[in-house]
């Protein structure tokens, strides 16, 4: 178990727990060493990244060893329990031979609240900087037509855009605030299953604004040192657009700076996911994800192959014995010419029989090619 | 490290706090003398510029100085058809004349607005007026320098007048010959790239045997098999030169503008001293309506000639033009006129090949005379054979000869009667 030890990064303030407004506890899952941040009266059965029940609290010792950074903003669950239960009813609903686990009502049950952090950083900058501004200007063109049965050409004039490129260099003196950085390694995973969060609506963290249900709030496992070159792309994003306002251009490229930075403050950004599980029949946990902004999901639709072999079974029974009776009834022929054609019919249906007991199979072998759902 | 802020960079306001904005120093725009005089530093006498050498010279005391000469051949600068431009350009001078005084004598004179060039008519001095137009690149910008000179141009016309069978024996040579002009006259040029797509029917044309049963034979018919066909093109034009004035005939300035543009240096007044010299009088949107025209007609043929035969039908074609450009120049041309017979004729030659277009007078005497010639020989053996008639049939093939022969000349009289015609209409 690996723990952020690093205080410097906080830039040598330490913060507690009791600094978020709440009774806290740190708890640190054995099995994917993901640590959350929970309310101390409460208890999850399993961790909601790998699912495993091996969470386990921190002792206060080491939990003083961390660096806890302050959330500083905090993007609020707009999913309802309607909301909610109606998404895990469309994932579930339309699967043939789903797995017996694959309910509503047990997902509801395992569901957790997470919140997942991203770093913001503030900085003062001073660079200097260069870059070719662009200006919109207007040039008359035309478009002409020629028809052979019109009488000829006919013209028209049409106004387009042209950008004009000039040079421009400069100096900037400018703080940068919350300019985001992802805080998980597995943050560009996150977004590309669940979606973009929308971080203008992110409020000013409140400990009152962390829902009154359960909840868990991952820690970061991506340091600051980590995150710095992408922070470094925050603020050259930012500088981009403030040079094009300050050149009073409409376009700006080939920005090229030469940057200071200095003062920089860390902080945290939560942003609501949902977390719950069903078992395959291998018992194995199959995640199921929700954007707990926008409502976007994912997971893993997975048919239970037992199930599929229970169904294929029975009618492959059903098949052998309207084979065997098809025989008997063919072999009453010898007496009854006319039970022979019976026999034949019921020979024929016990193998279509036999072949619809092939479909299970293929049903679940083709779901399963094909399960990643994200909607 | 690079040194900040960069060389020749000047600031400018910024539009955010927290930002200082530095750009390239624009390049000084020469703040032009209205008019420009040319007085010897030597004598004080005026210079005029001297096609024979290239250089400003002192007709007094033959003091000579070289016309800053910045080749730009090509490459010169051109400008696009902003809004701004066709708005302006539609207003033309404003003024019809301008009223100026002689920096030399303090004499109050009125030209035309156009006129580049005049010489006071009271000391005689040479100005160059500048600054006239309503915006700067609707000034000349460029021109190309003369590099015939009087000499090369008197024998170039005199050689062109003796030239032609229907023109005077005496023309060569003629008494009264008046003095040539030197004269810079206005040219637009456009730039343009035409993409088009069109589509038309195309004709096959079929050979096939068929039975005829009226007449029980087999028979062979062409037919003709109509099929779309279509395709795109793209064609960059260059430099396409459009006259910016309406004072010269079109004809004969379309027959010697073949000139070489590499040859185009930067606009210096120093080449129109003592010359004659007009800016545009046909308006920039005039002149690029002509030279559309004309570039869609290139295309068009272009795009015509991708077709796989040439019997089409049906033909539509859509037009984009994109990336067009313009650019004002001065061309130079020597403009001669002479008198024969009591009437004036105009000469027109290109000032950089010398190249010659212009009106010649027809000696009908000769044409006729050229014109009875043919004619004769059909007429003799038409004679010879109606008077041989009666001696055993000879007359037959020697009278056939002769309307042959009458025939053939009728055909050339006609041409030779159409070609001096066109020569006295010139």
């Amino acid at each position: 178990m690996e723990f952020n030890k690093n205080l410097k990064e906080s830039g040598g303030k330490r913060i507690s727990l009791l600094d978020w407004g709440k009774p806290l506890k740190v708890v640190v899952c054995e099995n994917c060493d993901w640590q959350f941040i929970l309310q101390e009266t409460q208890a999850f059965p399993h961790c909601p990244h790998c699912f495993k029940p091996a969470l386990v609290d921190l002792s206060q010792e080491t939990r003083d060893q961390l660096a806890i950074y302050l959330p500083e903003l905090i993007l609020t669950s707009t999913l309802s329990p309607g909301q909610i239960t109606q998404i895990f009813q469309s994932f579930s609903s339309g699967l043939w031979f789903s797995p017996p686990d694959l309910k509503v009502a047990n997902m509801l049950n395992r569901l957790a609240l997470i919140y997942l952090p991203i770093w913001l950083v503030d900085s003062s900058v001073q660079a200097t900087w260069k870059a070719e501004a662009g200006f919109n200007y207007q040039v008359l063109s035309h478009q002409d037509r020629f028809d052979d049965h019109r009488g000829g050409w006919s013209s028209q004039e049409v106004q387009e855009t042209r950008i004009r490129w000039e040079p421009r260099a400069g100096k900037l003196q400018r703080v940068y605030q919350n300019i985001t950085a992802p805080a998980m390694n597995e943050h560009p995973l996150f977004i590309r299953q669940l979606g973009q969060f929308d971080l203008t609506l992110a409020k000013p963290y409140e400990s009152k604004v962390l829902a009154e249900t359960d909840w868990m709030a991952c820690l970061p496992n991506r340091g600051t040192t980590d995150a710095w070159s992408d922070a470094v792309m925050g603020f050259q994003s930012s500088a981009v657009k403030e040079c094009q306002q300050a050149c009073r251009a409409d376009h700006l490229r080939d920005f090229t700076w030469v940057p200071e930075f200095s003062g920089q403050n860390w902080t945290l950004l939560l942003m609501p996911i949902y977390s719950t599980f069903y078992t395959d029949d291998e018992g194995k946990p199959q995640p199921v994800l929700v954007n707990g902004q926008s409502g976007k999901f994912y997971g893993t639709r997975r048919a239970s192959l037992r199930r599929a072999q229970k169904t294929s079974l029975i009618l492959a029974g059903v098949a052998v014995l309207v084979f065997l009776l098809s025989l008997i009834t063919a072999f009453a022929a010898a007496v009854f010419p006319l039970l022979l054609t019976l026999g034949g019919i019921g020979i024929v249906l016990a193998l279509l029989i036999g072949l619809v007991a092939l479909v299970p199979l293929f049903i679940v072998w083709r779901t399963n090619q094909h399960s990643q759902v994200m909607i | 490290m690079e040194p900040f802020p960069p060389p020749q960079y000047v600031q400018i306001e910024s539009g955010l706090d927290g930002f200082e904005v530095y750009k390239p120093m624009p390049e000084e725009i020469e703040k032009q003398q209205a008019v420009v005089d040319f007085p010897c530093p030597q004598c004080g006498a005026t210079m005029a510029f001297d096609v024979s050498t290239g250089r400003l010279r002192c007709a007094h005391c033959g003091y000579e100085e070289q016309p800053e000469v910045d080749l730009a051949g090509k490459s010169a600068e051109q400008f696009e058809f902003t809004v701004e431009t066709m708005q302006q350009a539609t207003h033309g001078w404003g003024v019809d004349r301008l009223d100026l005084e002689c920096q030399n004598c303090g004499a109050r004179i009125s030209i035309p607005a156009e006129k580049l060039t005049y010489s006071c008519t009271f000391c005689g001095s040479n100005k160059v007026v500048q600054n006239q137009a309503n915006q700067d690149h609707l000034r000349p910008r460029f021109l190309i320098p003369f590099q015939v000179n009087d000499t090369a141009c008197e024998k170039i016309v005199q050689r062109w007048l003796g030239s032609h069978w229907m023109t005077p024996a005496a023309l060569k040579n003629l008494v009264s010959l008046q003095a040539f002009s030197e004269i810079y006259l206005p040219y637009w040029t456009f730039d343009s790239i035409t993409s088009a797509e069109w589509k038309a029917e195309v004709g096959h044309t079929h050979t096939e045997q068929y039975y005829d049963p009226s007449d029980k034979t087999w028979k062979t018919r062409t037919r003709i098999e109509w099929r779309w066909e279509s395709g795109s093109t793209q064609l960059k034009i260059d430099d396409l030169l459009e006259s910016g004035t309406a004072r010269v005939s079109q004809k004969h300035l379309s027959a010697v503008q073949n000139y070489d543009l590499s040859g185009m240096v930067a606009y210096d007044p120093s080449f129109l001293a003592g010359m004659q010299a007009q800016t545009y009088d046909v308006p920039l949107e005039a002149a690029w309506e002509t030279a559309r025209q004309e570039m869609r007609e290139k295309t068009r043929l272009e795009c015509r000639k991708q077709a796989s035969t040439s019997m089409i039908r049906n033909f539509r074609m859509d037009l984009d033009f994109s990336d067009e450009n313009w650019r004002l120049i001065l061309l130079p041309f020597f403009v001669a006129s002479y008198i024969y017979n009591g009437k004036s004729y105009q000469v027109l030659v290109n000032g950089q090949t010398g190249a010659i277009s212009g009106q010649r007078p027809v000696d009908w005497t000769k044409v006729w005379l050229v014109i009875a010639a043919l004619f004769a020989p059909g007429i003799l053996l038409g004679i010879l054979g109606l008077l041989t008639l009666p001696l055993a049939g000879v007359g037959v093939p020697v009278g056939g000869i002769g309307l042959i022969l009458l025939a053939i000349s009728l055909i050339a009289g006609i041409i030779i009667l159409v070609k001096a015609n066109q020569l006295d209409d010139a």
